[in-house]
């Protein structure tokens, strides 16, 4: 093993690092038969998005750059990578895994992240409660629609859990510039 | 089996009709469910950010639904449905996991002691109701409508834990949508997803996606669509406007949630499946769909 390069930005860890996350994602079983990559979805639209290469790299320690391109977010999370893979490996469960050590990392995820993880600790949704139109050209919501009320009851210890679980962590991440 | 009803943010906040309906169709086939009290996002929506977060939000509505005494959970959107079936297993295997959410239970006087069985809308009805009572409780058979099934990633993979129907093969819409009377056969594009994970990250490029299955739907002559998932509801229904604008083409095609296909057969009231907020020409399925005369009967 002397003679092989060791390159300065191979994290040796990894594997392990993401087997904490998910114990399914296994990018050290993928022999790259591009199953995945060919019923992938976001491949065929987004450009280098190929998942038997996520895994390669995971496996490799390799990731820096891939992190850092921010691709890693255009996954569509349909799971079929992980239902098609012959050894059994989820390459989804890798995507997901790399993008919690890119957020980890201090890597600020896509505004759309940041501004559901806020709308949860503010109203316990990913959105507020909105209007909608009807074929009567009326607005309604869910109080006109006969609908219960909803929220969380004592907003402040369910923002004391989300700050105990490391939810504040994110929203307070360094801000690098939204990644693509 | 007494459900705690469980709603998600999108039914909750805008998808109103998904819940309007669920609650009409199930409470008409008599099923014992309840809201649970208090309830939040299931997580989904921040795992690839904070998978931590999304452990302690997905426990803490078992947590929730336990202590308020229900023995099962309803769900009625796609996503939330794996996320609690995932978190089961995700707290299972990773015990400093589950020590993380315990502390952060803790801190609403929570406690996640295992799981309870979840169950989405569509298994309910297909499973707990069944095809049999569902046929006999039909008024009016909804002829002359070819429904595209649109089944959702999430409600149908992975394929190695508990999902609602098979990974690759599922039947369950489409032998429901057969038993009131509307025709719905498998099309190339059946499993293909309706991108709306990416929406927010790029919109153009989620609603290309969707666009294209609801093209290739009309361009095999279906006539209608068929959801049970609120997400791929808005990528395949409520933008039709925006994909239309998008791709130039003209894009008004019926698409409704599979509760409220059941509940016009039933013969329930129009408003009370929410079908007033759907924007998508439906009332023309009354017009080709609903065998001649019962309309009014």
């Amino acid at each position: 093993m002397d003679n092989i390069i060791e390159y300065d930005s191979r994290d040796k860890l990894l594997v392990e690092k993401i087997r904490t996350i998910s114990t399914e994602a296994k990018p050290e079983d993928c022999y790259t038969c591009l199953k995945c990559t060919n019923g992938c979805p976001a491949n065929k639209i987004i450009e280098g998005f190929a998942p038997h290469k996520f895994q390669v790299a995971a496996h490799t320690g390799l990731v820096d750059d891939i992190i850092e391109s921010g691709i890693l977010w255009y996954c569509f999370n349909c799971i079929t990578c992980h239902t098609r893979c012959p050894m059994l490996t989820s390459p989804v469960e890798t995507i997901k895994s790399l993008t919690n050590i890119a957020v980890e990392r201090g890597l600020t995820p896509p505004k759309a992240f940041i501004e559901m993880i806020k709308t949860i600790s503010t109203e316990g949704a990913i959105t507020k409660p909105r209007e909608v139109q009807t074929t009567d050209f009326d607005f309604v919501d869910r109080n006109e629609l006969g609908l219960p009320s909803r929220g969380v009851k004592d907003i402040e210890k369910f923002q004391a859990a989300l700050k105990e679980i490391g939810a504040l962590d994110v929203l307070n991440a360094k801000q690098l510039g939204e990644k693509k | 089996m007494k459900y705690g009803f469980y709603t998600g943010c999108t039914s909750q906040n805008d998808a109103y009709e998904n819940e309007l309906s669920a609650r009409a169709v199930l409470s008409h086939f008599e099923i014992d469910y309840k809201d649970i009290e208090d309830q939040a996002c299931c997580g989904t929506p921040i795992k690839s950010t904070k998978h931590d977060m999304w452990a302690f939000l997905a426990a803490r509505i078992f947590a929730l639904a336990k202590a308020q005494g229900y023995e099962a959970i309803a769900t009625i959107c796609n996503g939330c449905d794996l996320s609690l079936t995932e978190a089961v297993h995700a707290l299972e295997e990773h015990p400093e996991l589950k020590e993380k959410v315990d502390k952060a239970l803790a801190k609403e006087d929570l406690i996640y002691d295992g799981p309870l069985p979840v169950k989405n809308i569509l298994e309910i009805l297909y499973d707990n109701i069944g095809l049999e009572k569902i046929k006999k409780s039909t008024k009016r058979k909804l002829k002359g409508l070819k429904t595209a099934a649109h089944y959702g990633c999430h409600a149908i993979r992975p394929h190695d834990l508990e999902r609602i129907d098979d990974a690759e093969r599922p039947t369950k819409i489409q032998e429901i949508m057969e038993t009131i009377g509307a025709k719905s056969p498998n099309y190339p594009e059946l499993l293909d997803c309706c991108a709306a994970t990416i929406i927010g990250i790029d919109a153009e490029k989620a609603l290309t996606v969707s666009g294209q299955k609801l093209d290739l739907i009309k361009q095999r002559g279906y006539n209608s669509i068929v959801n049970i998932c609120p997400f791929c509801q808005k990528q395949l229904g409520t933008q039709q406007d925006v994909i239309g604008k998008l791709f130039n083409i003209n894009l008004k095609f019926p698409s409704l949630y599979l509760a409220q296909y059941i509940g016009l057969a039933l013969g329930l009231d129009e408003e009370l499946l929410g079908l007033h907020t759907n924007l998508t020409g439906w009332e023309n399925l009354l017009d080709i769909g609903i065998e001649a005369g019962s309309k009014y009967e």
